[in-house]
């Protein structure tokens, strides 16, 4: 039986498995990885012996400790893990260079085409996992399937220190048979509407029909492929959807004003609209953060709909003010400011293929999705002087008239 | 790694003896065979000739599918004699498993659920090995089942072909148990029942499982292998353990194994 290429590696609870390893004391001991100094900690990580204790991730430390007594805290240590992130992947670009990293611990490899260096891909797999723990002392879950759907399933049911090599005519039954949880996209939010239809299981999942889907959720006939293990996202080293752009500006004096905040965020939403032009994407979600002057933070996203992206300037900057807006929750000083564009796409809406000749008016006989197509041909055209200008004279050289009203603050990108 | 903990050896029925180091050497048997050596024993009352650890496979009423399967109300009665008979055996430490291998005709339905917590339930201290061959047994609920009572799954190492259980390994418990059935495809598409578990493992075969061993050892407090490969067993075990010396530095004793 042939089996997929697709290998997915995930350290269970890589902060604890770190933590764990380094110090012996805390093995088989109820623990959490938590900062107690702050205000209102939470459980950052936890033991899978504090997690059979009822103690779960985003917990308040304050209540963990009082549903455990002996319950220990460590510090988190960020430089020991981002070392294991890192011997993970030198590990992984040692046998295929199409690694994709799908958050720290997690990812995922496709070894098709190395078979006379490794072996099968199962030989490939097994190879990875002894490397893995012999460098970084950590065992993690390792699957291997046709499909980053399928791996992903199989490593969150054999775990922790899995091995779950799938031949491909048993991957979609094997994931049929698991509960629906486990399917990537079912979250906390349509997990409880899949419990009241009965949907148990991912191959209860799998046999609904797009309209049905559709019912559950706008991404219902999205799972529902991904539940019949109808995958065709390929490992990229570098999904555009993962890049994203951030600037942030830090005001002195610290700043009170809602509408200067806005216009902040809708000019630096523009600065970075010009940069993932150049490199033709479109944002799908833009966010904003503000750090109050006590140091709490406020972040904020303002998403475009199914299918769509913002690319104009318009669109962006219109995008950041109310994500701004939104995240102004407190009548405090504004320390910092940051927007972030994520979620990228190929730049752009679909246009006509003939450039339409007349963009104002509705003529007789043209619809309304024409005369939108019409206009946004214009908006097009027009953010794409702009960028050649902003190019060869620079950001300054042309601004908003808004940007007269107020001082300029300090960018930093 | 510790040699401590971790056990080679084949199932009884093939009767040859392997050259295997006497701390690692470990002996499958059914729950027949156990009763009469523990009957033998008792009378005897001298063990030293026998002191491999023992892997039991218990009664065939408990893995289902047996006609001899007690009424519901000789269930709890029956399960509580066989965790009293058994207990003294695993405190001393000759019994370190407890196989409770389903077979094919145990299907995924709730009655044989039921059963399964049932027994696992009244089991709960013994160090059990519970074995699936039907793969619909593979989900998540079982598996976080197994954790919760401390419940090994048996792994299995053979070919690739449907009707088989699937390659996957996980450490539900304290404990590891692998049997190594052979890897010929050509000896179970044969039909041949005699000769399907005939499988000669290759040095590098075995070199490549030394390893999993080893890390499942570091992660386990005991890992049982046993090859179940037919005829090559006893000569499997022999090499298996021959390679784990080299990895352990345990060197084997003159004369080879008891």
């Amino acid at each position: 039986m042939t089996s997929g290429t697709i290998i997915h590696v995930n350290v269970i609870g890589l902060m604890a498995a770190v933590e764990e390893a380094v110090d012996h004391g805390v093995r088989g001991r109820p623990f959490i990885v938590a900062r107690p100094d702050i205000p209102r900690a939470i459980v950052l990580d936890l033991s899978p012996e504090a997690y059979r204790e009822g103690i779960r991730r985003g917990m308040l430390v304050q209540t963990a400790c009082a549903r455990v007594r002996a319950l220990k805290i460590v510090q988190p240590h960020p430089e020991r893990y981002e070392k294991v992130d890192q011997a993970l992947l030198k590990a992984a670009f040692r046998f295929t260079p199409l690694v994709e990293r799908a958050g720290r611990g997690h990812l995922f490899l496709d070894v098709n085409g190395t078979r006379r260096l490794f072996g099968t891909p199962e030989d490939a797999a097994r190879r990875l996992l002894g490397e893995i723990a012999d460098q970084t002392g950590l065992v993690p879950t390792v699957a291997l399937a046709s499909t980053k759907t399928a791996a992903k399933v199989a490593s969150r049911v054999f775990r922790p220190f899995g091995f779950a090599p799938l031949s491909v005519n048993d991957e979609r039954e094997l994931v049929a048979r698991q509960p629906v949880e486990l399917l990537p996209g079912v979250g906390v939010k349509l997990l409880p509407r899949l419990i009241a239809l009965e949907i148990g299981e991912i191959g209860t999942l799998a046999s609904l029909s797009m309209e049905e889907a559709q019912a559950i959720s706008a991404r219902g006939p999205e799972l529902v492929l991904r539940a019949q293990c109808i995958d065709d996202s390929p490992v990229n080293p570098e999904p555009p959807s993962r890049r994203m752009l951030a600037g942030e500006t830090v005001f002195e004096p610290d700043c009170a004003d809602p509408d200067f905040l806005a216009w902040r965020a809708a000019e630096m939403a523009s600065e970075l609209g010009f940069r993932m032009r150049k490199e033709g994407f479109g944002a799908h979600v833009v966010t904003a953060k503000l750090v109050y002057t006590d140091g709490s933070a406020v972040s904020r996203s303002v998403r475009a709909g199914q299918g769509a992206s913002f690319v104009a300037d318009v669109q962006l900057s219109e995008a950041a003010e109310r994500a701004v807006r939104q995240a102004w929750e407190r009548r405090v000083r504004v320390r910092k400011l940051q927007i972030e564009l994520g979620g990228f796409e190929p730049e752009g809406p679909e246009l006509d293929l003939f450039e339409p000749s007349t963009f104002f008016k509705a003529e007789p006989g043209i619809d309304s999705a024409g005369l939108r197509s019409r206009r946004i041909a214009m908006h097009m055209r027009l953010q794409s002087a702009l960028d050649r200008v902003h190019d060869k004279y620079g950001q300054s050289s042309i601004v908003p008239a808004k940007a007269f009203l107020y001082k300029e603050g300090s960018l930093v990108c | 790694m510790s040699d401590e903990g971790l056990y080679v050896g084949i199932v009884r029925r093939t009767n040859t003896t392997p050259a295997v180091h006497p701390q690692r050497w470990l002996v499958e048997c059914s729950w027949n065979e156990w009763l009469s050596d523990w009957g033998m024993r008792r009378e005897a009352s001298n063990n030293a000739a026998t002191m491999q650890a023992l892997c039991v496979r218990l009664p065939r009423w408990v893995r289902g599918g047996d006609s001899s399967k007690p009424g519901t109300a000789d269930i709890r009665r029956s399960l509580k004699s066989l965790q009293n008979t058994l207990e003294t055996e695993v405190r001393t430490g000759r019994v370190v498993f407890l196989l409770a291998e389903f077979p094919h005709s145990f299907a995924y339905n709730v009655e044989n659920r039921l059963w399964l917590d049932r027994v696992l339930g009244e089991l709960e201290g013994l160090p059990l090995v519970v074995g699936f061959w039907l793969d619909e047994w593979y989900t998540s609920r079982l598996i976080e089942g197994l954790k919760q009572r401390n419940t090994a799954l048996c792994l299995y190492d053979a070919p690739r072909m449907p009707g088989l259980p699937p390659a996957v390994e996980v450490l539900t418990a304290d404990r590891v148990y692998a049997r190594f059935l052979g890897r010929s495809e050509i000896a179970w598409k044969s039909g041949h029942f005699g000769h399907v578990f005939d499988y000669r493992y290759t040095k590098k075969e075995l070199a490549a499982i030394v390893p999993r061993l080893s890390m499942w050892r570091r992660e386990a407090e005991m890992v049982g292998a046993v090859f179940a490969n037919g005829r090559w067993a006893a000569e499997s075990a022999a090499l298996m353990d021959r390679l784990l010396s080299v990895h352990v530095g345990i060197e084997l004793p003159q004369g080879g194994g008891p």
